[in-house]
């Protein structure tokens, strides 16, 4: 856990992601940010919080390449014990 | 960034007796569209994706993440303002579907049941490392007594 702390220079990952969103404030046309805002505000008023697969729920089984075209299947890294699984949005 | 303090956990979770992995739209994630010099690039280079030590698979079209409930698009303003900041979702995910899902963290039990979930309808902040770290932790102190 240190190693994880010490990656970021303030402190924590969402400490990092606040910093960064400010500069996007401070950077960005104003109505770009207040366009984002917007947005987020309106996709929170979807419900797609509750559309989404919660605490108790039966995870879906996935077989999906990696990096280099690998198949890598669920069920398999399950037998080994529980997964961490993170959708993330891309490193653009 | 995420994916940086991902990596930074990767030891703390295998430790713990669970495994990662990352899954994400992206067909190419070596592509960069963003250009040279653009302030963004100091974030996003933080993570080398070479040295990645868990696996980053793509979900094309966001298929598995559309069962999980995640898959959200775009208002047409808001896709003139990401093409007018040099992203592409068209070129980076190879589809022109403009569709994204919510960063999400599960932890999911080798029963396949979710024993944790993190869902974040605003991608400005994510999950912290060290929670994910401490549940992994707990369902290995569940398995040992």
């Amino acid at each position: 856990m240190a190693s994880e702390q010490a990656f970021f220079s303030r402190g924590s990952l969402n400490a990092e992601l606040d910093w960064f969103r400010d500069l996007c404030k401070q950077e960005w046309p104003p109505e770009a940010f207040e366009m984002v805002n917007t947005t987020l505000a309106e996709l929170a008023h979807t419900g797609i919080r509750n559309v989404a697969l919660k605490e108790g729920d039966e995870a879906p089984a996935f077989t999906l390449p990696d990096q280099e075209g690998r198949l890598v299947r669920s069920a398999e890294l399950l037998a080994q014990g529980p997964l961490v699984l993170n959708f993330y949005r891309g490193m653009w | 960034m995420e994916q940086g303090a991902l990596q930074a956990s990767v030891a703390a979770i295998k430790a713990a007796g669970s495994s990662l992995v990352s899954v994400t739209p992206e067909i190419r994630c070596e592509i960069r569209t963003l250009a040279v010099g653009h302030p963004f690039n100091a974030i996003f280079d933080k993570v080398d994706l070479q040295q990645r030590s868990y696996p980053v698979l793509v979900d094309r079209g966001n298929k598995v993440a559309r069962q999980y409930g995640l898959v959200h698009g775009f208002p047409a303003e808001l896709i003139a303002l990401y093409k007018q900041f040099g992203i592409d979702l068209e070129v980076q995910n190879g589809d022109n579907s403009w569709t994204l899902p919510l960063p999400a963290t599960y932890v999911i039990d080798p029963d396949a049941r979710i024993r944790h979930a993190d869902v974040r309808v605003d991608y400005r902040n994510r999950v912290e490392p060290a929670q994910i770290i401490a549940v992994v932790k707990s369902l290995q102190s569940h398995r040992k007594t």
